[in-house]
This record gives C-alpha cells, structure tokens and sequence, in this order.
C-alpha cells in the first residue's frame, strides 16, 4: 500500500479546523520581527504592561500627561513589546513510532508527522520561524529555521522519513542547545519510552534556557488497552527481546504500570511547566489539536 | 465380531494425528507481534483452565472422530458372528490336486510332482488331507482324512493318462470336498500350469481358501511334435503321406521321422528350426491295400506321446455336391451338366472327388442337407420357400457352402436372398444384354483368395480370356468381399461367410447364353479348387484328441453307427465307427510347453473371487455397518461445524 502524501493528510478540512487558533508561547519570548508573540522587552508594544517613575531621557511620548496634571507626579507608561517567535518541533521517528495498531487509520510516527506538520502551519502563517528536528538514533532531519516558502519542502521532506532505529533523545536536546539560541516555543512529538526518569531534567532545561515547551506523548490504542486475545509473542521493535503471553492473564497489570509510566511523564511536565497532552493514533487529529490550542489560549 | 472389507484401508487410522498435531502444534507456536515496547508486558502462563476447556477437548475429539469414521467408511466395516469356541476347535483341511493330463508325462513332472506332494504331506501335521487326481474329470480321488500312506501309495502307482486337463471342471469339485466349518482350508494344485489347459474363465476361489499353486515342470522343454498327417492316393497305385511337424523348443532341434504304412515304412532325419512348422511328403509305390493302419513317428524326446501319430490310409468318399435348378430353365439345365461334368471328372487317375445330384429347387424340402457339402442354387432362388432359406441358412451355419447363380429372374433371385438374409447384394441391372455392347470379361482376382494360388500370375491370362455377354451389375454391402472383378471393376463374384459356412453369389450363370466360361480351360480348375476348398479334407474321417467322444452318426436307415467294441478313445490308436474311421492321437494343446505365471493365476483365481463378493448387491450376511458410519459422520461433521462457529462468535 502507499504511503498517503503527509501535504494530502494535511487536509482542508484539518485546516480549517485548527485555523482558527494561535499557536501563542505562555512565556516572553525573543524575535527580531513584530508579531503576535510576547517580548520580554519592553516598548513599543500596543499592550500596556505598568507604570515607571520619569527619569531624564525617558521618551516624552510616553509620559502620562493625566496622571502629572492630578498629582504632579511624573510617570511613564510601559507596553509590552509584541515580536515574532520561532517555533522548534521536536519528532522522534525511532521504530517504536512505526507501530500501527489494527484500529488506528496510521502509524504513530505519521499521526505525529501530521501533528507537527499543523503546528508549522500554524507557526508559519502567523509569521513564526520553525525549527525541525526528526531523530532516532540519528538526526533524519535537521532544519534550525525556516520561512513560509518553506514549508512545502518541510512537509516534501517529511514524507520520505520512515520510522526506524533506537530512540536517541539527546540528539533533540542537543537541536535545541545549537540551534535554539533565543527563547522559544519548543513542540516535541514522541512516546517517550524508557525517558521518563530523564524527561525531567530535559524540560527543565528548556525552562531555564527560556523556552516554552509543550510535550505530545503519541502512543497507539494498542499500547493503551493491550486488546489481544490470543497468547502472542511480543517483540520489542527497538531491542528485539521478545516475550510471549496472554493478553487476558497481564491486561490489567500492565495497564497499572503504564499508566504509572503516564502520570510519571505527566508530572514530570507539570513540574517543568510543560503543556503535556497524551494523544492516541485513535483520536482527531484536528480535535485533539483544538482542545489543546483552545486551552493554551484560555490560559494565557 | 468386527471385519472389514478392504482392511487396508484402516492405515488411514494414522489421520488421527493430524489434528492432534495441530493443535499442539498451534498451541506452541503464538503468532508473532512486532510491539512498541514490551517493557510493559510480564511473562504469563498459558491459561491451563484455557487449555483444558471441554469445548477444545470436544472439538479436538470431534475431529479425530471425523477422520477414524472417514477411514472406517472407506474400509467397509460390518458385522461378523464371532467364532464359538467349538467352532475354533474345528479341523484343519488340505487338498492335493494333481494334474494328471498328457503333458505331465514329461520328463521329470512325474517325479517332480511326487516330491512336491510328499514334501507338503510332512509339514501338515494335524492336518486332514485328501486327494484328488484330474485330467479332462476327477480320475480317482482319496477323501479327507485319508492317512499318507495312502496318499503316497497312490502316487507311487500313479501315471498320468493321455487326455487333455481340464482345471476348470476339477477345481469346484475339489472345493465342494472342504467342510463348510473347517477351521483352516488349503488347496494344493499341482501341475505343470500349461498355458492350454489353464484357460479359467469361470473358475473361482473362495478367500477363505488357501491357494498354494506348486508348478511339477520345468520352465522349458525341448519338444517336436507330429501335429497331423494326411494321406491321400496319387493314382497308379502310388500313396502319398503329407506329414506336418512343429518344433516347440527355443532352439533348432534333429529328430529322425519314421512313417509306416501297412507294411511298409520309410524314415528321414529332419532338422526343424526354433518354432518352425514343416510339413514333408513320403510317397509309396507299392500298392497297399485299402484301409491300411499307418503310424508316423518321431525320435523320442522329453515329451514323448506327441511323438507319434496314428493315421487311416485310406481316401475319403467323395463330398456330395447338391445342384438345385429351375425345372422349366433350359438354361439352367446346360449349366448343370457343365458343373456335373467338372465335378465328377477324373483327374490322373484318380475318380472325382464330388458326387453330384440334382434336384428341383421346389423339391429341396425333400432333400437332407446333413449329408450333402455344397449347394449350387442355380438361378432358382426366387421359388424357395422361406423354410427352404432358413434350411439353407443352417446348412451354412454348420460349415456347408451355397454356390448361387442368377436365372431368368436375377432381379427376383438377388431380392429374395436379400430378404432372407443370406447376401445384402444390390441389384442394379444387367449389362451387355444389347447387341451394340463391347465385349466383357474378368479383369481382376482377389490376391488373398484361394483362387489366386491356382491362378498365378503367370497363368492368370487363362482366368481373363474368355468372352462374357451378359452378367448382372451387383453392389456389394460390407458384408461381402468381392473376389473376382470385371475389367470394368464390377463385382463378378461376392463372398459372405455365415456361421462356419460360406455364401457366393456369382454375376453370370454358367451357361453358353451369359459366357463363354464353361467351355474355357480354367473352367475346370477354377470350379474344382472352388469347392475342394470348401469341402472338408477329413470327410469320412473323424480325428479325435484323446478322451473326445465322437459325433453321433446315423446311418441312412437311422440307426446310429456304434464304435468297435475294443476302440479305446483315452489314449492314441485307430478305430472304426461303422464306415467312419476314427483317428485318436493327442490333444495337440498338450504339446505346447509354454505355462502361465503361477503369480497370476493365483491372483486371477482369488481375485476374482474377491470381486464378486464385492460386487455382489446383497450386504454381507451379517450387516453392513457402511450405512451407521456415514450417518454418524454427518452428525460429527454437523457439531464441529457448530463448534468452530462457537470458536469464532467468542473470538
């Protein structure tokens, strides 16, 4: 069967589902170019920020005339600076995401690859620069910035990677520390399998380095309700250990220590002030990517 | 009891581990799944309380059920009365039957055949033997039960006879001897398994009877055999004997022939050829005295009663020729007298063979056929009577011949021969009745027929040359064989063979208004090779095998001819039955050395046997069990349907 075009997937009716949010960072962040996000600097913003006392050299401009004539104090307004951001996705393509459950219409790595694909949509249209990233064990590709007339050789690219190789996250990290060098908005799509112990100390240091982040964990129905019947024989698709048991004896311990391993990548991000949703391969695609953008609004 | 039919079937039993095997098979080896991680997953039992549901036991005793039936079926059970214990304790019986026609006296089946039964008689311990010694019947026979000595003193008086064997008669006899509930039933056939006498077609034996062919001859013998002698008188006193020799043997085979004639006798070595038939002439110039006796014999070799051969010198009444004509056909009268004369003519000396009378085709319901050798029908065809069509179709079943020629009515003649079966001839005219017709002949003569060894080519032209004016234009059915053709190709002279007899049916009559032929040369030779080849050479003579009842003759007055009182018809030797001389000699199928393979007799004999029980319509005495396995193998096949459909619904 062939592959569906990642730009075909990217539909009009995904689009116009999510077209109607902004893709916003919760922290100031630094660009060179006006735009939607906030800056951390201060000035000539439309959006008020306070009050400073006058001090010689301040621009007149901003001097509040109002507040002077009634208490003779001299004070000068200052506005949020709005500037541009520039939007890092993070994609692990490793052979745990080309796992494709019978109910789910695509693999894992693909939902995400779509994921990612809306988000530099987003990112683009509102003047946003996009960082790239697909890794596995090894950079598949690799794009520090990129601007609007890009993106459809971003999405061209993305639909010849295939999911393959061991999960090597610190390639992503190592992304971010090179290529990253103002504060960002950083959108990592994985299953995060074997890192939620070092998932912590990664968030937080993209917090400390300034960065927003929000963390997708895409897992497949199957890895979510192990629906099995039969005795199968399991093989890791990364190590190729193999184990062979019944679905039905181990469903509900195993549905304990996954969801063991879900809180803990959840509180990991709770912790670092991550944006944390767990997607399905089951789920919209373009519902899931509402809620989600629908909530950071609100919480902005 | 339980038996089957075709126990070999029940090898199919070995099915059953299929399914076993399947699903151990599918038990240990799950299917595999590529999975994201497995660090989630723990090592489980299989569910023992899984494995062990009764609906898996069910299924899996469904199926092994299914293929035991399948394998019953196909072995076709049914149900036997089981033996008592009395009946177990029933004898054991064996029967010897030997062979005791001509060919056992050859070299070494004798002893060969005594062994063979003494060895037998040794190892059957307990057992209650009988014997049965055969030929053309049962000659002699010792019960069951009989003690060795008394089989052994027997054979030790034992010779065998010179008549032909007939297994097939001996066989049902010897197995009508068992007992019906004897424990153990063996029939020893000892012979020498001549392919001549073992001729079974409709001999059979029971399964239950164990069949030990013991062969009593080696393979091949080195044989010649003296197959028939003919006599005949050359005129001026001179006898010729024609002797006709066979050699049976592989290999060229040197014997000295002797043939003695009353007193006389005269001898030549001869040398036959692996297979060869060769026939030489001995001619006496003494004259001898009518009805001499006459031997011919051969040096002895390993067969010795074939070697001689007893003849009659004397020659055969002349064969009785019957013309039927038209009273009112001066035609047909002139015809009559051409044949009369050439029939009956002298030639070197020696009177005519034919003795001819004539007779008014309405008269032929007067006539007996029974004595007479050939017909001429001489354009009277068409006033027979059906009776007298039927008489004459019989008198040629039996190896008489009809010689037909057209008459003033050849329309009316050839339609009513059609009509009463004896030739599909079409009429289709005349030709040459005009004045302005060119002038016809023969142009044409089977090469195959018995005519063209007279007629060679050489002297063919003398066939050819005479003029024909008139004859009728005939087409032949698939029926008939044309033998002589027009130069125009039409068929002049037509043969149909009914029964052992012939039918010919000549286009022009043998008269000076349709031909010339009368009066030609090859008339005669023609007419006289025509009929000898018709007429039996034996006339007069009857040649008997050994052991063969001879005909039932009646005289003209009615009363049957007896046989000599001292003629012994079991071995060879001469003898008379009234004015019939009677030649006894061995049944030449007692020369031939060649057997049949004892394998394949005793696979023919057996199954034979065994087919006709299977073919028989009727069950076996006890009950088929065919009907119950089927039924009950449409029930599993319907509950493994139910269960795998309760597999799938859980699934």
């Amino acid at each position: 069967m062939s592959k569906p075009s990642l730009s075909e997937l990217l539909s009009p009716h995904l689009l116009a589902r999510i077209d109607d949010y902004q893709l916003l960072s919760r922290l100031a962040v630094e660009g060179l170019l006006a735009g939607l996000q906030r800056s951390h600097c201060l000035g000539g913003g439309s959006e008020f920020l306070q009050y400073r006392e006058y001090v010689a050299g301040d621009e007149l401009k901003y001097l509040d005339w109002k507040l002077l004539a009634r208490q003779d104090k001299a004070y000068t307004k200052q506005f949020q600076q709005e500037t541009n951001m520039r939007c890092a996705i993070l994609l692990d393509a490793s052979a745990s995401m080309s796992y494709q459950g019978e109910t789910a219409a695509c693999s894992k790595f693909r939902y995400a690859a779509i994921i990612a694909a809306c988000i530099a949509y987003l990112a683009q249209k509102q003047g946003d620069q996009v960082s790239i990233c697909v890794y596995s064990d090894r950079e598949l590709l690799s794009r520090p910035g990129s601007r609007e007339r890009s993106l459809g050789a971003l999405l061209s690219a993305l639909e010849h990677i295939s999911a393959g190789g061991k999960t090597d996250h610190e390639l992503a990290l190592h992304f971010v520390a090179n290529a990253l060098k103002r504060r960002s908005l950083i959108v990592w799509l994985s299953d995060f399998h074997h890192y939620e112990t070092r998932l912590g100390a990664a968030l937080g240091a993209f917090r400390l380095s300034g960065h927003d982040s929000m963390l997708c964990q895409v897992l497949d129905e199957d890895e979510l309700t192990l629906p099995f019947r039969q005795t199968l024989r399991y093989v890791d698709s990364e190590s190729n250990r193999e184990i062979s048991t019944s679905a039905g004896l181990i469903r509900q311990s195993y549905q304990q220590r996954l969801q063991s391993f879900l809180e803990h990548t959840r509180q990991s991000c709770l912790q670092e002030e991550c944006d944390y949703r767990l997607a399905s391969t089951a789920d919209n695609i373009g519902e899931l990517l509402a809620a989600w953008l629908d909530k950071r609004e609100a919480m902005l | 009891m339980l038996a089957f039919t075709y126990p070999l079937f029940l090898w199919g039993l070995l099915a059953l581990a299929a399914p076993l095997l399947l699903h151990l098979l599918n038990r240990q080896r799950p299917k595999r799944l590529l999975f994201p991680s497995i660090r989630f997953l723990q090592f489980a039992q299989l569910p023992r309380e899984g494995r062990k549901r009764l609906q898996d036991w069910l299924l899996l005793l469904c199926r092994m059920l299914i293929f035991a039936l399948l394998a019953l079926i196909m072995a076709k059970p049914y149900w036997q009365k089981k033996k008592t214990a009395d009946q177990d304790g029933r004898r054991k019986e064996a029967i010897f039957l030997l062979d005791s026609s001509a060919s056992m006296q050859a070299e070494n089946s004798l002893q060969t055949a005594k062994e063979l039964i003494a060895a037998e008689l040794d190892e059957l311990d307990g057992w209650h033997c009988g014997l049965m010694l055969y030929d053309a019947s049962i000659l002699q026979s010792l019960p069951l039960g009989a003690g060795k000595a008394d089989i052994q003193a027997l054979l030790a008086a034992w010779q065998p006879g010179y008549l032909a064997g007939r297994p097939e008669r001996a066989l049902p006899q010897a197995l009508a001897a068992f007992s019906p509930d004897a424990a153990q039933k063996r029939l020893y056939a000892i012979s020498d398994f001549q392919r001549g006498d073992w001729k079974l077609k409709a001999a059979q034996v029971p399964v239950d009877i164990q069949l030990r062919l013991l062969p009593a001859a080696a393979p091949s013998r080195q044989n010649c055999s003296i197959s028939k002698v003919q006599y005949q008188s050359l005129g001026g006193g001179r006898k010729r004997v024609l002797v006709h020799c066979r050699n049976y043997a592989g290999k060229q085979q040197e014997r000295l022939l002797s043939v003695k004639l009353g007193n006389s006798s005269q001898s030549r070595k001869i040398s036959l050829a692996a297979g060869q038939n060769l026939s030489l002439g001995f001619v006496f110039e003494q004259p001898q005295e009518d009805r001499s006796r006459g031997l011919a014999s051969l040096s002895q070799d390993d067969f010795a009663p074939d070697d001689q051969y007893y003849y009659w010198a004397e020659d055969p009444p002349p064969a009785k020729v019957l013309l039927l004509l038209a009273d009112s056909e001066q035609d047909q009268g002139m015809a009559a007298h051409f044949l009369q004369t050439a029939l009956e003519a002298e030639q070197e000396g020696v009177p005519g063979r034919f003795e001819v009378q004539t007779l008014p085709a309405e008269a032929l319901f007067a006539a007996s056929l029974d004595q007479v050798q050939l017909v001429f029908l001489l354009g009277a065809a068409e006033r027979l009577s059906s009776n007298d069509f039927a008489a004459l179709l019989a008198f040629m079943q039996k190896g008489g011949a009809l010689l037909h020629c057209p008459g003033a009515a050849p329309n009316l003649s050839w339609h009513a021969l059609k009509q009463h079966g004896l030739a599909d001839i079409q009429y289709a005219g005349m030709v040459g009745e005009n004045a302005d017709a060119q002038a016809l002949g023969l142009g044409w003569l089977e090469p195959n027929c018995a005519l063209a060894a007279v007629f060679t080519e050489e002297n063919r032209s003398d066939l050819f040359m005479f003029n024909i004016r008139k004859h009728a234009l005939l087409k032949e059915s698939s029926q008939e064989k044309v033998l002589l053709r027009s130069l125009d190709k039409q068929a002049m002279l037509l043969e149909r063979r009914h029964g052992e007899g012939y039918f010919y049916s000549f286009s022009f009559a043998f008269n000076l208004n349709w031909s010339d032929f009368p009066l030609t040369q090859s008339f005669l030779p023609m007419l006289r090779e025509l009929c000898s080849g018709l007429t039996n050479d034996a006339a007069g003579k009857i040649r008997l095998a050994c052991g063969q009842t001879p005909p039932e003759i009646k005289a003209l007055d009615g009363t049957v001819m007896e046989l000599d009182q001292e003629a012994d018809l079991t071995r060879p030797g001469l003898a008379r039955m009234g004015e019939y001389a009677l030649e006894i000699n061995l049944n030449p199928s007692e020369s031939d050395p060649a057997t049949v393979k004892t394998a394949d007799l005793q696979r023919f004999l057996q199954s034979q046997e065994q087919s006709r029980q299977q073919s028989a319509s009727h069950p076996p005495p006890q009950g088929s069990l065919w009907l119950a396995c089927a039924t009950l193998l449409a029930v599993l096949i319907l509950l493994e349907l139910l269960l795998c459909r309760q597999e799938d619904l859980k699934a």
